[in-house]
């Protein structure tokens, strides 16, 4: 895989992790299902590259980690939007509603 | 894989702060992993997978788990540094925010700090820089030591400036020098020169055409002189000075090519280049001319500006010139036109000072007196400071205890203290550099032109350098060390039994207490010097000059070269001006005269002596300043007639040749004999009669009297440099239009050039003892500001201490006088010790700033009280509130606190 590829697909993901956030804290296997269920498992993502992910966003400073309890009583690690994230998503998104126009434009044109 | 420590539960790890090693880290990763797991299968479980399919279909959907074991070491190691700066910065964080709460909590004690140190550090380093510019910063020219000025001298030591002529002769004498140029010896003229019909007023300088190749400056812009500049009718040129080309030029590059013009003799030169900034010799010049290398200016007299040889001492130099100059006498070839021998023209010595020392030689004692002032100063604000925050800091040894009890260690108390002071440094500094900012800016604004270098004041960048330097010295003196002797005397301070909070031992406190009597004696030195500045300046103001400064004015005439060609037109013109002058009404009288005041005594001089000297001795003869003045010269200038009589109308051209001389000059020529009816003669074998001895006056020199001769002008008929002196009623300005209008009356090409009070002509030969006397008492001032509040803080601890002591004494029986004379008697020992001190000091700084004096004595008993006398009066005022506070104690509380 090219690594532009591989900055677009790291950039799909990073914008879907927050997508996901944006709503409530989640712990990794619960951001995990809800993509399949948003996506209608169109992506397969490896859960390891979802994780990757979340450490990625974790450096940059765009989400925060918590331990916490999970809804069946079990230690999870919860993930949550910091302000910077919340930034970083209207970005992110701006940036890929516009790509995606662009792309399209092209394509319809054929 | 796991060592022992990640066995125990994660909370006790916390607990005990044992260190999270890799394995430990990854313990989180893997939790987070099992978690996954077990919901995954799960998951897949509840969708009708059995066990081990559910299993490996959840580590298919999670990819390779070891790189992602490896990829989150990482991931966690950069995670737990980043926290670890976190906290750190969170702890200094946390210590500020503590020391602006304390700092807060005593908003007196903070805002005199900053406010000390402030003043401290902006005086300070505003001098510095100051005097770094002025005196550190090389001049403008290649190796100015190798550059020299000289001039030779007669028996009397007098100043001879050699014909321009003479310069080839010494430049032959390779061995001491390699480059040899002249000044023309009259230095700084103002000029009017029109730049495309602007007037443009400009201190021009005519200077040989070699005289920026000699001194090694390299132009700003465009060139400098050229050597065909020099030639016999070569296109003339002129070089503008860098302060002028920004000033009144505005810095245009234009300017080069431009040509200014002189209004009245029509002559035009081309600018061709701008000297260097901080390049303005001599000091005051605007714009450099070259001196054309004709007959005409072959006999203008010059001041010798020389490179000498390499290895050649100034000392060395001195004598081969001397040697040179008894050889081949500069003046031989003058001489022969006046038909005298040349052995009246002994050269008895040469006077030759480096460049530096020309231009700053008698300002750099002053200057240094000043810088060493302000870092006393600096350093007294700094212990002053440094012995409050220990009284402070001494004053919380419960907290220091409480906090050592805590666990704090030593360096954590340190550190503390140490950041509340830098706090107050760090703000001390900022406005200390405003300070000295604003210092600058004023003396770059306020000082006149006439110091040396002062063009190059207003180039000063902001001192951060040095600010930031004061401030950290600051810092170590006053924040360190007291934090330091603290943390070290509070931590057992509360452990001892029979200890007070705040508690001194007796020798930190006899320490202290010198301490203060340091500053106080430092304080004195100090003030004393300035008294003695003070009254230098005061009596160079109100000293009896031998003339009345008010209502007296010089105005400058000129006109058109050509309109004046002759002498006898222009003695007509100046005489029929004169004339037209005195009749205006306001004015009482005029005269004539041969220049400005305070041109020094070397310059329009000439030999002369008793008639009745033997012939031999002719060669002895003085040269002596003279004037050629009107018949109502004295009266313009009220100089008192101490004997004979002035000049009158009467003395003309026809009647006998007559002298008025000055009480010098009669005490030189006839000492304790009537001068009035003796006879004096002139270098061309003239007679004079003696008849009338004036005052001495300080017109040629604001220090210094000396000999002058004054001859009436309708018997000499001299050339007139076109200054005239008038006497007013009231204020110049008011007349001057009248002024103006005789002189168009008299002759339509005459202008009114320049016109100035006596009072303004003053200004600056007092520029220099003005601002030295300014600056010094300033520091004087803050100096005794310091001390007091240095006083002020250790008797106020002093009777915080003596409480008890004071409150038995009350419950005894004294009364509030008893405890006021006890605490005043104690201040009194700290400031008499500190006076004895001062005094010794003020007798060592009398002598070194005894070149600065003028009337007064080094050891000036006037001045010596005056800041004692001050320096007594604020110490009693500072030692008065803690006094009084002492008288107020209640006996019973302060017995039931101990």
């Amino acid at each position: 895989m090219s690594g532009d590829a591989n900055d677009l697909l790291h950039g799909t993901l990073d914008l879907l992790v927050l997508k996901t956030l944006s709503w409530a804290p989640m712990h990794g296997y619960g951001i995990s299902t809800w993509i399949e269920h948003a996506t209608k498992r169109e992506l397969d993502i490896l859960d390891s590259a979802l994780y990757k992910a979340l450490h990625r966003l974790e450096d940059a400073g765009a989400i925060a980690t918590e331990w916490g309890t999970s809804d069946n009583n079990r230690r999870a690690k919860y993930y949550s939007l910091t302000p910077r994230g919340r930034r970083m998503l209207r970005a992110k998104a701006a940036t890929w509603k516009s790509y995606v126009a662009a792309v399209t434009g092209v394509l319809d044109i054929a | 894989m796991r060592d022992l420590s990640s066995k125990l539960p994660r909370g006790v790890r916390r607990l005990f702060r044992l260190s999270v090693t890799r394995a430990g880290m990854l313990d989180n990763v893997d939790d987070e992993m099992r978690f996954h797991f077990a919901m995954r299968v799960a998951e897949l479980r509840a969708l009708g997978m059995g066990e081990r399919e559910a299993a490996a279909e959840a580590r298919r959907r999670f990819g390779n788990v070891e790189e992602y074991r490896t990829h989150s070491a990482r991931h966690e190691a950069r995670q737990a540094h980043r926290t670890g700066r976190r906290a750190l910065m969170h702890g200094i964080w946390s210590d500020v925010q503590y020391a602006l709460r304390a700092l807060g909590r005593t908003p007196v004690f903070t805002g005199a700090a900053i406010a000390v140190l402030a003043l401290g550090i902006g005086m300070s380093t505003a001098m510095a820089a100051l005097y770094t510019t002025v005196f550190v910063d090389r001049l403008a020219v290649a190796q100015q030591d190798r550059i020299v000025i000289a001039h030779p001298l007669d028996r009397r030591g007098t100043h001879l400036d050699v014909p321009f002529s003479y310069l080839p002769t010494i430049a032959g004498d390779t061995k001491v020098v390699r480059g040899i140029a002249g000044v023309y010896h009259l230095g700084v003229q103002p000029v009017p020169f029109l730049d495309k019909g602007v007037s443009v007023e400009l201190g021009a300088v005519t200077a040989s055409a070699n005289y920026f190749h000699v001194l090694g400056v390299r132009p700003a812009i465009g060139r400098l002189f050229l050597p065909d500049d020099g030639l016999a009718g070569a296109a003339p040129v002129i070089v503008l000075s860098y302060r002028a080309w920004q000033r009144q030029f505005g810095g245009d590059l234009s300017v080069l090519g431009r040509t200014l013009v002189m209004p009245y003799t029509q002559q035009r030169a081309r600018v061709v280049g701008v000297a260097p900034a901080g390049f303005a010799y001599p000091t005051g010049s605007d714009a450099w001319i070259p001196l054309p290398a004709d007959t005409a200016s072959s006999t203008l007299q010059v001041d010798i500006v020389a490179r000498l040889a390499p290895n050649v001492s100034i000392d060395a130099a001195r004598a081969q010139l001397l040697a040179l100059t008894q050889r081949a006498n500069p003046f031989a070839q003058a001489l022969a036109q006046q038909k005298v021998t040349a052995n009246m023209f002994q050269i008895a010595g040469v006077d030759m000072q480096s460049f530096a020392y020309t231009i700053l030689g008698n300002t750099r004692p002053a200057a240094m007196a000043l810088l060493l002032a302000s870092a006393l100063l600096l350093l007294i604000a700094c212990v002053n400071i440094g012995n409050l925050v220990l009284v402070r800091l001494l004053g919380r040894a419960t907290e220091i205890a409480v906090r050592r009890a805590m666990g704090a260690t030593y360096t954590d108390i340190v550190r503390l203290f140490g950041v509340e002071q830098a706090l107050i440094a760090l703000a001390g500094g900022v406005l200390g550099l405003l300070t000295a900012l604003g210092l600058l800016r004023i003396v770059s604004v306020a000082v006149p032109a006439q110091l040396p270098r002062m063009d190059v004041v207003s180039n000063v960048s902001a001192p951060l350098g040095a600010a930031a330097a004061m401030t950290l010295v600051a810092i170590l003196v006053f924040g360190v060390l007291p934090s330091v002797i603290a943390a070290r005397a509070g931590s057992y301070a509360v452990l001892r039994s029979d200890s007070r909070a705040g508690g001194e031992t007796h020798s930190r406190r006899r320490a202290r207490r010198w301490l203060v009597s340091t500053q106080m004696a430092l304080a004195l030195v100090m003030l004393s010097g300035a008294a003695l500045l003070v009254r230098t300046l005061a009596h160079l103001q109100s000293m009896d000059l031998g003339y009345t400064p008010s209502h007296l004015s010089v105005v400058e005439f000129t006109a058109p070269r050509s309109d004046l060609s002759t002498l006898v037109k222009m003695f007509d013109v100046a005489q029929r001006l004169v004339t037209r002058i005195e009749a205006t009404p306001g004015v009482i009288a005029a005269t004539p005269i041969e220049s400005e005041p305070f041109k020094g005594q070397s310059l329009f001089i000439m030999k002369l002596g008793a008639a009745e000297q033997p012939e031999s001795e002719r060669s002895h003869d003085a040269f002596v300043p003279f004037e050629f003045v009107g018949p109502d010269y004295f009266r313009t200038f009220e100089t008192p007639i101490l004997n004979g009589r002035g000049f009158t109308a009467a003395d003309t051209k026809s009647s006998g040749n007559v002298v008025v001389i000055n009480e010098s000059l009669a005490r030189q020529l006839w000492p304790n004999q009537n001068a009035v009816g003796k006879q004096l003669h002139t270098l061309d074998d003239t007679l004079w009669s003696v008849v009338g001895v004036v005052r001495d006056t300080h017109f040629r020199d604001l220090k210094r009297v000396g000999p002058v001769a004054y001859f009436d002008w309708q018997q000499v008929q001299p050339f007139w440099n076109g200054f005239v002196a008038i006497r007013t009623t009231n204020s110049l300005a008011a007349l001057l239009p009248s002024i103006r209008v005789a002189a168009h009356d008299v002759d339509p090409n005459l202008v009114l050039f320049d016109a100035r009070t006596m009072d303004d002509l003053l200004a600056a030969p007092l520029a220099q003892p003005r601002l030295s006397a300014l600056l010094m008492t300033g520091f004087g001032v803050v100096a005794l500001l310091l001390s007091a509040i240095g006083l002020y803080g250790v008797m106020s601890s002093g009777v915080r201490q003596q409480t008890r002591d004071i409150g038995v004494r009350l419950a005894l029986g004294a009364t509030a006088r008893d405890v006021r004379r006890l605490v005043l008697g104690d201040a009194l020992r700290v400031v008499g010790a500190g006076s004895l001190i001062g005094f010794v000091g003020s007798i060592i700084a009398g002598r070194v700033l005894s070149a600065q004096l003028f009337g007064v004595s080094p050891i000036d008993p006037v001045s010596l009280a005056a800041a004692a006398g001050l320096l007594l009066t604020i110490a009693a005022v500072a030692a008065h509130v803690p006094a009084r506070r002492a008288t107020r104690i209640d006996p019973a509380v302060a017995l039931r606190n101990e």
